[in-house]
């Protein structure tokens, strides 16, 4: 019975499903019991992780191994936490409905399957089935418009990427004569890499920058992240970056490993751009989702340089990077959705003087933008200085060059943020109440970024046996 | 196990301060002045036994904090004698300020916050100078800036003191950006970030001397950005925008001095490193020196006049390292720390007494306060070099060894620089302390907590030269060319490389200079015979130039940060807005609207545009692909 290598997912879309059922009978209403069904279904999927045993499922579509399990983590992880996030939101939101739950539900057990796709068939209906998902819940707030602008920018850029997506992969078929990635990775260890096997590698990274928000198909991000309700941000920010490079850890890495000459260049020359791109234009903004955008894509950059590495190395450094961006968009994005219900606006300079009116929040602010910066002791930095070390390793100076100088930038325009926060007088002193539910998470969560930053060994021990197997 | 306790008790008082004991403001300064005190009483017996025994073995503790196969990075901690002279300074100074602070920041309202900030910066500045790997010292390193940071921006309710903050932070990161980078380039040829196993690969020979050039100038950015050299100095004088004992602490003795200690830490490279290299950071190191005892001449802040001589200070000491005197260099900073440190805690006791930093609301303050008085002109004595204060002897050494180095063009301005700081000392003591009566409130002395600092300084400032005195054995430069790792200890010739001769000519050129300089500066702002008025009003451009700081910062602003900031990013946003979507993409959709017209299939909206941008960025990729 190998379809219990899919227990996760499935215990996932038991929830969901249950969630969409429960919705019929109950009056209107609150839903935040919903998130809390949410969460103990998450934790059940996760419970069942460290019991899963190694091996295909579904006629060899998916493949339940280390690297698969790890990203079910960091999906569980997430969802934990953006269901929270919901959880807070909701009061802030007219005509409420609880299938926005299961839809949350529904996009991360497509993640799941996602980082376990072992077959470009499975992988791309994981694909859809998330980017489906996602384009509803973009969209959800149907009386703003800036909200349904952006979930149709979604939609259709979506689309686009997943045009050039399905081509590429056909491509590759046509040249390797097989879907499975490692009947593909076999079969090119024979075959000599022809135009078309060049074109459709192309074609199918391009098609995957979409997902990760970098160059060229990062046109959406600014938008949707802004327009988006802040939940589905951080579920784009964290989980769909997330599950964005697990495709490409098992794509590239696994399937087209064998011909990593043809693509480190490419993946170098949109790293290098992505980089310079989104933290430049990251320097003038004013609204901090906006920003968090752009750093997001500048992040993608340097995600992407672990990528152009192309080594066991790069990919632990990638696994090590996802998660303390993880922890770092919670922190941002719980502070961000309070201060929001508070004052009912994300612009920067209203986050003057934060400091005084609520410290923690200001404080999970600093620590979570300060880890995305990469700034020591912190996990972001562990996690930037690991993917600059596998870059080198490689050679990649013109890279890291890039992503140091970005650095720069980056901890320039994070500092705009945090001296609003602790270096300006507020406008209003009134303090803003956290619950003391939303605090010890807070606590918890920088607790973590910090751990992760101080003491990384068991993650890192973590990460590097699993790399070994990527290729 | 002691050696950790220096890092664990005062990031324990930052953590105590900062969530239990913040409402206790009384309370809290004495978490944070105990956790200090008992550093240096940590750092004591140490010490005490290195001046027993000059060749003292290093002792290295250290654990795995990074254990990625091809990637291992360590926590460690060494102890030599330039880290323990080093920590003795970090923990004697910094107690004396500790101490003086608790009544200078009395009543104010971050009180607590303000030591915890102390704490952490404590707590920072001893991680960079245990440090025994170069990604610990870079953690640290940031972690001081971040302390920094915090302390600048401590009177935060002034816009000039957030934008000072940001500013000390933001050109540090420029010069962590080749810090970093140098970093990394060592590893690439050594495969290590560890000091002593690397200090063995490079004088193995293993490393090409290209390599060393770049690494070497690459590591002195991070030193140009901690210790303020030419061109990224342009922060320090505003950092005086924090408290006047931070000013002390951080921005003369300890911080801003890191740099230096860290060229001496990392000497191993320098050593090796090709001469052009060296040069750079020689002339780098004279540049500042000059241009900032220039432009101390032009402030009448007193704070400013002496964070431009710190300035100065720091120049004197990278180009003593520059032309391969680090003995000196750390002799200087040694010197430096009581001098600079006695010099700014006594402008806070005058800055207490008057509510103002501008020296010319001050005069005749010498009768009323005698003990800042006294102790500020001894220190100022010990700033300018005369015989046989402190900063005599170890201006000397810095001016010897660029001398005997041969680079008399340096020698040249390291004296002339010398001749300008005693014009300007003797200006801040002759305005503040004599002359008329300018202030407009009743200065009184300055509490015993704050005195005593005072005074101890002033006696360290006054005979801590003679631990290098010539012919003294074992005297300082024995020590710090006992470190672990250098050339000189490498080769075993202890002691070989300080042993310098005293040099007559040297010390009476100096001399020459600095009492030509007191001369000047007594018969301008003392005597009056010169107008100091008709000399501003003949050199008009030029006294104007000074007081815009030559006018770099307005260039910084104007030129960079606008540049950067207004010009780059806005491009970019340009590109995107106006040429992508406006130009490129309403025209391609101005012809597909036509065309779609003649289709009856008219869709617009901004969206079709970002999809465009998508199919043109596919294209353009493909084309670099196909280049490549």
């Amino acid at each position: 019975m190998n379809l219990l290598r899919l227990l996760p997912e499935f215990i996932m879309l038991g929830t969901a499903f249950l969630l969409l059922v429960l919705e019929l009978f109950l009056p209107r209403g609150s839903r935040k019991g919903y998130a809390v069904i949410g969460i103990l279904g998450i934790a059940a999927a996760a419970i069942s992780l460290p019991y899963q045993d190694f091996g295909p499922a579904l006629a060899e579509l998916f493949l339940q191994d280390q690297l698969s399990i790890y990203f079910k983590w960091l999906f569980c992880i997430s969802g934990v936490l953006i269901l929270y996030i919901v959880m807070l939101y909701e009061d802030t939101v007219k005509n409420w409905r609880g299938e926005f739950y299961s839809l949350i539900l529904f996009a991360l057990s497509g993640m799941m399957m996602l980082a376990s796709a072992s077959d470009f068939v499975g992988f791309y209906v994981s694909l859809e089935f998330v980017a489906v998902c996602l384009y509803v819940l973009a969209a959800y707030l149907t009386e703003s418009r800036v909200t349904s602008e952006a979930g149709l920018k979604y939609l259709v850029t979506g689309a686009l990427a997943s045009g050039f997506l399905i081509y590429g992969i056909s491509f590759i078929y046509g040249a390797t004569g097989a879907t499975g990635f490692a009947e593909v990775a076999k079969a090119l260890q024979t075959v000599e890499p022809t135009g078309y096997l060049v074109l459709g590698i192309v074609l199918t990274v391009l098609g995957l920058t979409f997902k990760i928000s970098s160059i060229p198909f990062h046109v959406w991000a600014p938008d949707v992240y802004q327009g988006a309700p802040t939940p589905v941000t951080a579920l784009l920010a964290a989980a769909s970056k997330s599950a964005g490079f697990v495709v490409i850890l098992r794509v590239l890495f696994g399937a087209l490993g064998t011909v990593k000459g043809e693509w480190v260049a490419f993946i170098a020359v949109i790293s290098g751009i992505t980089l310079l791109f989104g933290n430049l234009a990251a320097m003038p903004q004013k609204d901090l989702k906006r920003l968090i955008a752009y750093a997001g894509i500048g992040s993608a950059g340097y995600l992407l340089m672990g990528v152009a590495a192309a080594s066991e190395m790069g990919a632990g450094a990638i696994m090590y990077y996802l998660l303390t961006y993880i922890f770092g968009i919670a922190g941002t994005f719980i502070s961000i959705v309070v201060f929001y219900n508070s004052e009912g606006t994300d612009k920067i300079e209203s986050y003057a003087g934060l400091y005084k009116r609520a410290p923690l929040l200001a404080f999970s602010l600093f620590i979570g933008l300060l880890s995305i910066a990469g700034f020591p002791p912190l996990g972001g930095f562990i996690a930037k200085f690991y993917i600059f070390m596998a870059a080198v390793k490689e050679g990649l100076w013109v890279l890291a060059f890039i992503g140091a100088m970005m650095a720069i930038i980056a901890m320039y325009y994070f500092l705009l943020v945090i001296k609003s926060m602790y270096l300006r007088q507020p406008a209003n002193e009134a303090p803003i109440q956290v619950d003391m539910m939303t605090r010890g998470l807070l606590y918890f969560v920088n607790a973590v970024t910090i751990l992760l930053g101080i003491y990384p060994g068991p993650v890192t021990d973590w990460v590097m046996s699993i790399a070994q197997g990527v290729f | 196990m002691d050696i950790w306790a220096l890092l664990i008790v005062p990031l324990a008082a930052a953590l105590i301060i900062t969530f239990i004991t913040r409402k206790r403001a009384e309370l809290s300064s004495y978490v944070s002045v105990g956790a200090v005190v008992i550093c240096f009483l940590i750092v004591l017996p140490y010490f005490v036994r290195m001046l027993g025994n000059p060749h003292f073995e290093h002792i290295e503790q250290s654990f795995l904090w990074l254990d990625i196969p091809g990637l291992m990075v360590e926590m460690g901690t060494i102890i030599d004698p330039l880290s323990l002279i080093m920590l003795f300074i970090v923990t004697f100074v910094g107690s004396l300020i500790h101490i003086y602070s608790r009544n200078y920041m009395h009543g104010e309202k971050g009180y607590a916050r303000f030591f915890a900030s102390l704490s952490l910066f404590i707590f920072s500045m001893l991680g960079i100078v245990l440090a025994n790997n170069f990604i610990m010292i870079f953690v640290f390193w940031e972690l001081v800036g971040l302390a920094s940071y915090l302390l600048i921006g401590f009177y935060f309710e002034k816009p000039s003191a957030a934008d000072a903050a940001k500013k000390a932070f933001l050109v540090n990161r420029i010069g962590d950006f080749g810090f970093i980078l140098g970093i990394f380039v060592l590893y690439y040829a050594t495969g290590t970030f560890n000091f002593i196993e690397m200090a063995h690969i490079i004088q193995a020979g293993n490393v090409s001397s290209g390599t060393l050039g770049l690494a070497a100038l690459l590591i002195f950015c991070g030193a140009m950005g901690k210790s303020a050299q030419f061109p990224l100095h342009v922060w320090l004088p505003d950092a005086m925008e924090g408290p006047t004992p931070v000013s002390a602490l951080i921005h003369a003795a300890t911080m801003v001095a890191a740099g230096v200690y860290m060229l001496a830490r990392t000497g191993f490279l320098y050593a090796a490193a090709p001469q052009e290299a060296m040069m750079v950071i020689a002339y780098i190191g004279g540049i500042t020196a000059f241009m900032a005892a220039l432009l101390a001449l032009g402030q009448s802040d007193i704070k400013r006049i002496i964070a431009y001589s710190t300035l100065s200070s720091l120049g004197y000491m990278v180009m003593s390292v520059g032309v391969g005197g680090t003995g000196a260099g750390m002799f200087y900073l040694m010197t430096h720390a009581f001098f600079k440190a006695l010099l700014f805690l006594g402008a806070g006791s005058v800055i207490h007494a008057c509510h103002t930093n501008d020296i010319w609301e001050m005069g005749k303050l010498y009768p009323k306060m005698k003990v800042t008085a006294v102790t500020f002109i001894l220190g100022a004595l010990a700033m300018m070099g005369i015989f046989p204060f402190s900063g005599f002897w170890s201006k000397d050494e810095i001016l010897t060894s660029v001398f005997s180095s041969g680079n008399y063009l340096l020698f040249g301005v390291g004296v002339l620089t010398a001749g300008i700081t005693a014009l300007f000392m003797t200006k801040v003591v002759a305005v503040t302390f004599f002359g008329e009566k300018r202030y407009h409130s009743h200065p009184h002395e300055s509490p015993v907590g704050m005195t005593i600092p005072l005074v101890v300084l002033a006696i360290f400032a006054v005979i801590a030269g003679f631990a290098g005195l010539p012919g003294l054995d074992p005297n300082f430069g024995t020590f710090v060319s006992a470190v672990a790792g250098s050339a000189a200890a490498h080769a075993g010739e202890h002691g070989a490389h300080a042993e310098h001769h005293f040099n007559y000519f040297v010390a009476i050129t100096s001399t020459i200079a600095v009492f030509i300089g007191i001369i000047i500066g007594w018969l301008i702002y003392s005597k009056k015979s010169i107008d100091n008025n008709a000399i501003a009003e003949k050199f008009s451009g030029f006294y104007k130039a000074l007081q815009n700081r030559l006018y770099i910062d307005h260039f910084y602003d104007r030129v960079i940060v606008a540049g950067i900031y207004n010009n780059i990013a806005r491009l970019f946003n340009f590109i995107e807005v106006y040429i992508i979507i406006h130009f490129v993409l309403n025209g391609i959709a101005y012809v597909t609207r036509q065309i779609g017209k003649a289709l009856r299939l008219t869709i617009s909206g901004q969206l079709q545009h970002y999809a465009f941008a998508m199919v043109g960025g596919v294209l353009v990729l493909m084309i670099i692909f196909v280049l490549l």
